[in-house]
C-alpha cells in the first residue's frame, strides 16, 4: 500500500487529484423507451499518490465509472474534475490534451494491443500522439518504460500473438505510463488473467505507483484482490456507492450490509489452482439496473431490511472522519468484518 | 521466451502461435500455397503479362484484316481467324489488356469511393451514418448491370465510361462492407486506448481502423475484378463498353454470335479466356481468405485432411474399389460449409 | 404483424424516393435537348422553344421530378425519343417476353440448384461434392451470355433440337413457347444454380448434423425421406431469401442474354434506348426494374423477419 495515512486523501488541505461529483450515466437502449441509468449519482475523490479501490459485482456500473472518467463515455450529469480542471466539459484539442494525464490499463490485454502493432510501436504510440521527443529520445523512453515493467528488450519487436497474458498486461501498463499520468485507471486490469500470474502484476502495480507518485484507481469485482492494494475503497452497488471507508477499516469494520455480505463470501486468501474466481457469492441475484428497487437499492437482499429501507433511498452520508455509507441504519448495525 | 518470476511454470502462455510467416511468406502462401493457387497465379501472371506486352506477344496487329476469314486453328494463327480476317489470337492478347484496365479501372473507383465512405459511416455513425447507408442501399437496389447500361448511356459508350459505370455499381457493397469492419474495430480496446492517448480522430482512422478492418475488403475487391471482367464483356458485347473494331473479349463475342451459324468456333476463345481469368481470381481471393482468416483456413484443412483420411479408409477396406470415391453415409462431425 | 409490415414500408419509402430521384437526375445529366431530338432536323428556333415549353424543361429540377414522378405512378411514363410511342405501351409490349425468361430462369435454378445442393450436402467431401463444387464455380465463372452462345451452337445449331434466336410468347403458342425458351433459361440460370447449390449445401450439412435429424434417423426413417422432406422444410427460409436476392442479379443479366436469343424484352429494349440515347425510355425500365427489386427484397424482408422472432 503506499505511502498516505489512513485518514484518507481529502484532508482539509488538499486538493484532491480526482474529485467525480454525482455523476450520471444513461444508455439508450434500441426499442425502449426509458434509458438505462448505469450510473446514478456517484460522488467520490482520489487523493494525490492514492490508491483507490472501486468494488462492484458485475452489472454495478464500475466500469462505466472507469470509461466516464476517460471520457471514453460521454457523462450524462455530474462532474469530472482533475486537478482543478472539468474533464467533461472539454472538446476538441484542449481534451486530447488533457486527458494525456489519466491513462487506462483495461481488462483485456489481448484486446487493448493492435495485432498489427509490435510492442515497441504500441508503448511508442502515446509518445508520438504527445509528441514527446525526437527519435532517439522515444527510443530511450520506450526502452525504458519497458524496463520498469521487468520485460526485457527482447520484446521491442514482437507482437501481441506471440505473449502470454501477463506479458501483454505488462506490456499494457508500461504504455499507459507512457504519458506520465497523474492518475490510472485499472478496469479488472487482474481479472482475465491466470491466478497465479496476478500477484505479479499487482506487485508491479503497487511498486509502479510508489515510485512514480501517481494516484490508482483500481476497479474489480474481486476484494481480495483489492484489499491487497488500496488505500481507500468504495463500494458499488447498483450504480450507486453503498460505502466508502479506508481500506483496514472497510475489511475489519464495514458499515454497510452489502460489504458485510461481500467479505462473508470471499474465497479464502491462499492463491487457489483455479484459473476463475468466483464472484462473490450473496443470496439471489442483482436487480436489473432497467428497474432498480425502489428506496435502498440493495433491500432485496439486505438481511437488516426494514420498512423504511423501501420508501426512503438512504444518502451516502459521512458516518466517521473518513467512513461514507449509504444506510439508514449505519449507525445501529455491528456488522462483521474478514474474519481474522 | 524468458519466464518471468512471477509465472508459474507450466501456465499457459497465451494464444498458440498460428502458423503465421511473416509478410512475406502470407504472400508466398497465398499465391502459391496450393495447386489451385499456383494455377490461378499462373493465370493471372500470364494475363498480366499480355496485358503489359501486347504487342510482343501478339503475332500481328489486332485490326488488320489481311488474312482470310473464318480459318481454323493453325501454326499460322494459332486460334484462327475472325469474320474480317484478323488473326484471333493477336485480338484476344490486345482483348486481354482491355479486360485487365476495365478490372483496374472498375475496382479502383469502387475501392476509393467505397472504403472512405465505409470508414466515414462506421466511424462517425449517427445521421451520417443512416443517410450514406440510405444511399448505398438505394444504389444496390439497381441490378448493376442495368445501371451500368443507364450511367454509360448518358456518359457515352466507351471502356472507361462503362467502366466508371460499372465501379459506381460496385461501391455501396464495398462500402457496407468496410463499415461493417469498422463497427467492429471501432469498439476494440486498443482503438479505445488509441483515444485515451489524445490521437486526432484522423491518426486513430489510419492507425488502427482502416488497417484492421480492410482484410475482408481486399478479398471482396479480388472476386469483383472477375466481376469486372464479366461486367466488361457483357458491356461491350452489346455495344456499350470497348467501342468496335477496338478488340475486347466483349466485342470478339459479338462479332462471333453474328457468324455463329458458320464459324462456332469463334465464341470459344474470348468466352474460354473470360472463364479462366475469372476463375483465376476467384481462386485468388479463396486462397486469401483462407491465409487471411485462420478459422476459415483451419476449416479447409480439416476438409482436406477427412478427405485423406477417408480416401485411406476405403483403400484399407476395399483395395478394388479404390477410386470409385464412394463412401455411405457422411461421417460424423463433417465439417460445415467452406 | 401488421406493425412490422407498416414498419417496414415506411423505412422503404426513403429508399423508394431517392431511387426515383437518382434516375430522374441521372438522365438529367445527359447531354442533348430531347426538345431537339423530338422537334426534328429542320425545325426552328421557335418550334423547339414549344416544344421544351411543352415538356416543361424550363421548370426547376424538382418541379420537373415532381410532375415526371405523379405521372409516372399513374402510368404515365412519356414518349420514347425515337419511335414516338408511349413507354408505358413499349414496356408492356416487352414485358412478357422477359417475366417469362426470368420464371424460367428461375425454375431451372431452383431445380437444378436444390438437387445439386441435396445431392452435393449428402455427399459432403467426396468426391461427388468436389466435382459438383468444381462445375459449379465453372458456372458462376462464365458470363451467363457466353454460356448461351455456346448452347446456341451446341444445341440448336449442331443439333437443331431448339431453335437459335426468337420468341414466342405462352401464351400465345405454349408448346412453341417452350421450346424458344429452353436454352435462354439454362443461360441464365446457370448461375443462379450454382449459387442456390452452394448455398443449399452449407445449410443442409448443418442440419443433416443436428439433433432434429438424428431423432428422425434413429426413428427409423429412410435418409431419402429425411433429406427430401425433412432437412429440405428446414432450409426453405433461408433459401428462399437467398432465391430473393438472385432476382436483382436475374434482371441484370437478362439484358445480355435477350441479346444473344434475340428475345424482344426489356433488355432488348433497354440496349436499344440505350445506343439511341432514348432517355424516358431508359428512365421507364430503370423505374420498372428498381421498383421490382425493391419490392422483392421487401418481401424477403418481412417474410424473413416474420419466420425468425429473433430478427425482430
Amino acid at each position: 500500500m503506499s505511502a498516505v495515512a489512513d485518514n484518507g486523501a481529502a484532508a482539509a488541505n488538499s486538493v484532491p487529484l480526482l474529485s467525480a461529483s454525482e455523476l450520471k450515466v444513461d444508455f439508450k437502449l434500441p426499442g425502449a423507451k426509458a434509458p438505462l441509468r448505469a450510473v446514478d449519482g456517484v460522488s467520490f475523490e482520489i487523493g494525490r499518490r492514492e490508491i483507490f479501490g472501486l468494488i462492484g459485482e458485475s452489472g454495478s456500473g464500475k466500469s462505466t465509472i472507469a470509461r466516464a472518467i476517460m471520457q471514453l463515455t460521454p457523462v450524462s450529469s455530474g462532474e469530472v474534475v482533475l486537478g482543478g480542471m472539468r474533464l467533461d466539459r472539454l472538446r476538441g484539442r484542449e481534451l486530447r490534451r488533457q486527458r494525456q494525464r489519466v491513462q487506462m490499463v483495461f481488462q483485456d490485454p489481448h484486446d487493448a494491443l493492435d495485432p498489427r502493432m509490435t510492442v515497441r510501436q504500441a508503448i511508442e504510440e502515446p509518445l508520438r500522439a504527445g509528441n514527446r521527443g525526437s527519435r532517439a529520445d522515444l527510443d530511450d523512453r520506450v526502452t525504458d518504460l519497458l524496463h520498469r515493467v521487468d520485460l526485457d528488450d527482447s520484446y521491442l519487436d514482437r507482437k501481441p500473438h506471440t505473449m502470454s497474458g501477463g506479458q501483454k498486461q505488462r506490456v499494457n501498463i508500461a504504455r499507459a505510463l507512457a504519458l506520465e499520468p497523474e492518475l490510472l485507471v485499472c478496469d479488472e486490469a487482474v481479472s482475465s488473467l491466470d491466478v497465479s500470474v496476478r500477484a505479479g502484476i499487482i506487485n508491479l502495480l503497487a511498486d509502479l505507483q510508489r515510485d512514480l507518485d501517481i494516484s490508482v484507481l483500481f476497479i474489480s469485482h474481486d476484494l481480495g484482490v483489492v484489499a491487497h492494494l488500496a488505500d481507500r475503497i468504495g463500494v458499488l452497488y447498483l450504480g450507486r456507492l453503498a460505502e466508502i471507508a479506508p481500506a483496514g477499516s472497510l475489511l475489519a469494520r464495514p458499515r454497510h450490509p452489502y460489504t458485510e455480505a461481500l467479505l462473508a463470501a470471499e474465497p479464502e486468501p491462499v492463491p487457489s489452482t483455479r484459473r476463475v474466481s468466483r464472484p462473490p457469492v450473496i443470496a439471489g441475484e442483482m436487480p436489473s439496473a432497467a428497474s432498480p428497487p425502489s428506496g435502498c437499492r440493495f433491500r432485496t437482499r439486505c438481511r437488516y431490511v426494514q420498512e423504511l429501507c423501501g420508501t426512503q433511498e438512504p444518502p451516502l452520508q459521512r458516518v466517521d472522519r473518513d467512513t461514507l455509507v449509504a444506510c439508514h441504519f449505519a449507525d445501529k448495525l455491528q456488522l462483521t468484518g474478514r474474519r481474522a | 521466451m524468458e519466464q518471468l518470476s512471477s509465472e508459474l511454470p507450466g501456465t499457459t502462455r497465451g494464444t498458440p502461435r498460428p502458423a503465421r510467416r511473416g509478410r512475406s511468406g502470407v504472400v508466398r502462401h497465398w499465391l502459391w500455397g496450393d495447386l489451385r493457387s499456383r494455377l490461378a497465379t499462373c493465370v493471372v501472371a500470364i494475363v498480366l503479362l499480355m496485358a503489359i506486352a501486347a504487342p510482343l506477344i501478339a503475332r500481328y496487329s489486332p485490326t488488320a484484316q489481311n488474312f482470310a476469314p473464318f480459318l481454323g486453328p493453325s501454326s499460322a494463327h494459332w486460334l484462327g481467324t475472325d469474320d474480317l480476317g484478323r488473326d484471333v489470337w493477336s485480338r484476344l492478347v490486345y482483348g486481354a489488356r482491355a479486360s485487365m484496365e476495365a478490372a483496374g479501372i472498375a475496382v479502383a473507383l469502387a475501392l476509393v469511393v467505397g472504403v472512405p465512405i465505409g470508414l466515414l459511416a462506421g466511424f462517425r455513425g449517427g445521421w451520417v451514418d443512416a443517410v450514406l447507408m440510405r444511399v448505398a442501399d438505394t444504389v444496390l437496389s439497381f441490378p448493376g448491370i442495368i445501371l451500368a447500361i443507364a450511367i454509360t448511356a448518358v456518359l457515352g459508350p466507351n471502356l472507361v465510361h462503362s467502366m466508371i459505370a460499372v465501379g459506381i455499381t460496385f461501391t455501396p457493397s464495398i462500402a457496407r462492407l468496410t463499415r461493417s469492419q469498422v463497427l467492429v474495430t471501432k469498439e476494440r480496446a486498443y482503438t479505445e486506448a488509441a483515444v485515451s492517448f489524445g490521437n486526432s480522430p484522423w491518426r486513430i482512422v489510419m492507425r488502427h481502423i482502416l488497417p484492421n478492418s480492410i482484410q475482408p475488403v481486399v478479398i471482396q475487391a479480388t472476386f469483383m475484378l472477375g466481376l469486372a471482367v464479366i461486367a466488361e464483356a457483357s458491356l461491350s458485347f452489346i455495344g456499350l463498353g470497348v467501342q468496335y473494331p477496338a478488340p475486347s473479349f466483349g466485342v470478339m463475342l459479338q462479332s462471333a454470335s453474328q457468324f455463329i451459324a458458320i464459324h462456332p468456333f469463334g465464341v470459344y476463345p474470348p468466352g474460354v479466356a473470360i472463364a479462366l481469368i475469372v476463375l483465376a481470381f476467384n481462386a485468388l481471393g479463396d486462397s486469401l481468405r483462407d491465409v487471411l482468416d485462420p478459422v476459415a483456413s483451419t476449416r479447409r484443412r480439416v476438409r482436406l485432411a477427412a478427405r485423406k483420411a477417408r480416401r485411406r479408409t476405403l483403400r484399407a477396406r476395399a483395395p478394388i474399389a479404390v477410386g470409385t470415391g464412394h463412401p455411405q453415409a457422411p461421417a460424423a462431425g463433417t465439417t460445415n460449409g467452406e | 404483424m401488421r406493425r412490422l409490415l407498416l414498419e417496414r414500408l415506411v423505412s422503404l419509402v426513403p429508399t423508394l424516393v431517392l431511387a426515383t430521384l437518382g434516375i430522374f437526375w441521372l438522365v438529367h445529366l445527359a447531354p442533348g435537348d430531347p426538345a431537339i431530338t423530338l422537334a426534328g432536323q429542320n425545325a426552328t428556333a421557335q418550334q423547339i422553344a414549344t416544344i421544351r415549353d411543352q415538356l416543361g424543361l424550363n421548370q426547376p429540377f424538382l418541379v420537373q421530378y415532381w410532375h415526371w414522378l405523379t405521372h409516372a405512378v399513374s402510368g404515365n411514363l412519356g414518349t420514347s425519343l425515337s419511335t414516338r410511342e408511349s413507354v408505358a405501351s413499349e414496356i408492356g409490349n416487352a414485358l412478357p417476353a422477359t417475366l417469362q425468361l426470368v420464371v424460367g430462369a428461375l425454375l431451372v435454378a431452383v431445380i437444378a440448384g436444390t438437387v445439386a445442393g441435396v445431392v452435393s450436402a449428402r455427399r459432403a467431401n467426396t468426391a461427388t461434392d468436389a466435382a459438383v463444387a468444381t462445375l459449379s464455380s465453372a458456372g458462376a465463372a462464365m458470363p451467363s451470355f457466353w454460356l448461351g452462345l455456346v448452347l446456341v451452337s451446341l444445341f440448336a445449331l449442331k443439333a437443331h433440337w431448339f431453335p437459335a434466336t426468337g420468341f414466342v410468347s405462352i401464351t400465345s403458342n405454349p408448346g412453341q413457347a417452350l421450346t424458344y425458351l429452353v436454352l435462354p433459361s439454362i443461360a441464365l440460370g446457370a448461375s443462379g444454380a450454382a449459387e442456390i447449390s452452394r448455398q443449399l449445401r452449407a445449410q443442409l450439412i448443418e442440419i443433416l448434423a443436428s439433433d432434429h435429424i438424428r431423432t428422425l434417423r434413429a426413428k427409423g426413417l429412410s435418409e431419402r425421406r429425411i433429406v427430401w422432406l425433412h432437412a429440405l422444410k428446414g432450409a426453405t427460409v433461408p433459401m428462399v431469401t437467398i432465391i430473393g436476392l438472385q432476382v436483382r442479379w436475374f434482371l441484370g443479366a437478362v439484358v445480355v442474354v435477350e441479346a444473344v436469343f434475340g428475345i424482344p424484352g426489356l433488355g432488348t429494349l433497354m440496349v436499344g434506348a440505350a445506343q439511341n440515347q432514348d432517355y424516358p425510355v431508359i428512365e421507364g425500365v430503370v423505374l420498372l426494374m428498381a421498383a421490382i427489386v425493391i419490392v422483392v427484397n421487401f418481401a424477403v424482408d418481412v417474410c424473413y423477419r416474420l419466420v425468425d422472432p429473433r430478427i425482430r
